[in-house]
């Protein structure tokens, strides 16, 4: 039981909040600009250490500027997509221990970046508005409701959890299978009990489980240039990683 | 076990994500129909939930500790395509705000745990619920549910030529193994405390149908991503599962590295030919195992 995954997820939330030209931007148009980058990255052949090398720090330049035009700071967000290292360093480890260096840099590299294109994306673009976008895309409703639910109600679980942990904590507890087991069953619980109320709120404002934005999505001219720069952008991605 | 972007291989991302994104609209199809407005707020508080439980770590002796994952708990308590739904959302919000799995990948990683495992998980649970061994359908569910996440994760990594040594391979079966069964226990424990709390939130699905049938597809779930797995890591398997799909004709540059030896120059009718012969030894095996699940619930009311 941790607070590690809250406090760190605060600063995605507060940069996403401010006002640059990226943070204006339609989410529908910065969700795709971001899906080209991703596709771009994850398909850049990069076979060579000369194109493997090009390709990352192209790639790096694009993430950084893209940063820098949502004036958020750089060094954090490319820092922010090493929280991948865990369960690619293993793997990359692997590669590196089997003898094949260049694969182990291909994949530290190549998921960092993608993690970084992630951080952007999520830095830039409050999650209502995300999820707005991504309705308008196609998302069924229930999936895009139960999204924003999660994301809503996941910090009232988490703190009961810590209150839980406290009470528990103070009388002596010990740390026991059958307590653990005892302390989900109640969140369960608890969690329905919460669910139930929720839907009673819902039921005294008219019966809508569905979250409107204060201004709604609308995609103009600035939103098609992002778009043709991300698409440029990608292309010149895989140009430089498929240099021999 | 979630994979971030960079492992997989284009055709496997992508191919997941095309398998994926009905399965999920399918399964919000369903639960529109099967629940009333009153249960998008449960899903969404459970959901939230699932997320806070997974952190509760449950000692296990000698300084370890494992946690809840939850798919077959869900599966238990909200229905299949509910679960899938929610699974869905947790593995979507995991991916954005904490960047635990790629946004490319998130559809392997949906298949694997929101779709296969909580399927995995709900099948003998549905085939046990009306039984006496409705505590061990839950563990089974638990148990199953984690297997068929890590045996799908690790085929798909080694098709896309991540290369596992067999001491690697091994020992994450064995850690993966052990989750398994940790999961389980969780899942029956937990479940059995809210049973004794409120008999209602474990949904005893209605036994009416085939039970077995239930079984086998858990089983056949469970067995299909084993093969899966041993399929990938040896290279002559692969080539039999690209030549049963007639996967490897179309995506040859894509598909290299593990396939590098395969011949891809099949002249066109030589792979039909194959691929209509795999798919009627599919279609023969799917068969038999609903004739054989047929007569065994025939032969148990009997």
């Amino acid at each position: 039981m941790n607070r590690g995954p809250l406090s760190s997820i605060r600063k995605l939330e507060d940069w996403s909040r401010s006002g640059s030209w990226l943070h204006r931007r339609d989410p529908r148009a910065k969700l795709l600009s971001a899906f080209c980058v991703l596709v771009a990255i994850a398909v850049m052949p990069a076979r060579g250490t000369l194109s493997l090398c090009l390709g990352v720090l192209a790639a790096t330049a694009i993430l950084a500027a893209g940063a820098i035009v949502a004036r958020l700071p750089v060094f954090s967000i490319l820092a922010r997509g090493w929280v991948v290292l865990p369960f690619t360093g293993v793997f990359a480890l692997l590669a590196w221990v089997e003898g094949n260096p260049h694969r182990a840099v291909s994949l530290l590299s190549k998921s960092w970046l993608s993690a970084v294109a992630v951080v952007l994306l999520m830095a830039s673009t409050p999650l209502e508005r995300l999820l707005a976008g991504l309705e308008k895309l196609g998302v069924p409703p229930l999936l895009v409701s139960v999204v924003q639910f999660v994301w809503r109600y996941l910090h009232v679980s988490i703190a009961q959890l810590d209150r839980m942990r406290i009470a528990r904590a103070a009388r002596g507890g010990e740390r026991k299978f059958v307590f653990a087991t005892s302390t989900v069953a109640v969140l369960f619980a608890s969690s329905a009990a919460r669910a139930e109320r929720v839907h009673w709120a819902l039921l005294s404002r008219g019966g809508e489980s569905h979250f409107p934005l204060l201004d709604p999505l609308r995609i103009d001219r600035l939103d098609y240039a992002l778009l043709a720069s991300a698409l440029l952008a990608a292309a010149l991605l895989v140009v430089s990683g498929g240099l021999r | 076990m979630h994979i971030p972007d960079g492992f997989l291989a284009a055709p496997v991302w992508g191919g997941l994500c095309a398998v994926s994104a009905p399965a999920v609209v399918l399964a919000a199809r369903a639960s529109r129909k099967s629940l009333d407005e009153s249960q998008v707020p449960m899903m969404g508080v459970l959901g939230a939930f699932v997320f806070a439980a997974q952190m509760v770590n449950f000692p296990l002796g000698a300084g370890t500790s494992g946690h809840l994952l939850g798919g077959a708990l869900l599966a238990a308590t909200l229905g299949p395509a509910p679960a899938i739904i929610v699974m869905t959302a947790i593995l979507a919000l995991q991916s954005l705000v904490f960047q635990d799995g790629g946004l490319l990948a998130l559809g392997a990683n949906v298949f694997n745990m929101a779709v296969a495992g909580t399927l995995a998980g709900y099948w003998p649970w549905r085939a046990l619920a009306g039984t006496r061994f409705r505590k061990f359908g839950l563990f089974t569910g638990g148990f199953c549910s984690v297997l068929v996440c890590a045996f799908l994760c690790l085929a798909e990594l080694s098709v896309s030529g991540v290369r596992f040594g067999p001491t690697a391979l091994g020992l994450a079966l064995v850690v993966f193994l052990i989750n398994a069964v940790i999961e389980g226990a969780i899942t029956a424990t937990v479940a059995g405390s809210l049973e004794a709390m409120r008999p209602g939130w474990l949904k005893a699905p209605s036994t009416e149908g085939r039970p077995v049938l239930a079984l086998l597809l858990a089983f056949a779930a469970v067995l299909a991503s084993a093969g899966l797995l041993l399929a990938s890591t040896r290279p002559d398997g692969l080539e039999r599962l690209a030549q049963l799909t007639g996967l490897a004709a179309r995506q040859k540059s894509l598909f290299a590295a593990p396939l590098a030896d395969y011949r891809l120059a099949v002249p066109g009718a030589a792979w039909v030919g194959k691929a209509a012969a795999g798919l009627t030894g599919l279609v023969l095996a799917a068969a038999a195992c609903v004739g054989l699940a047929r007569w065994f619930s025939r032969w148990r009311s009997a």
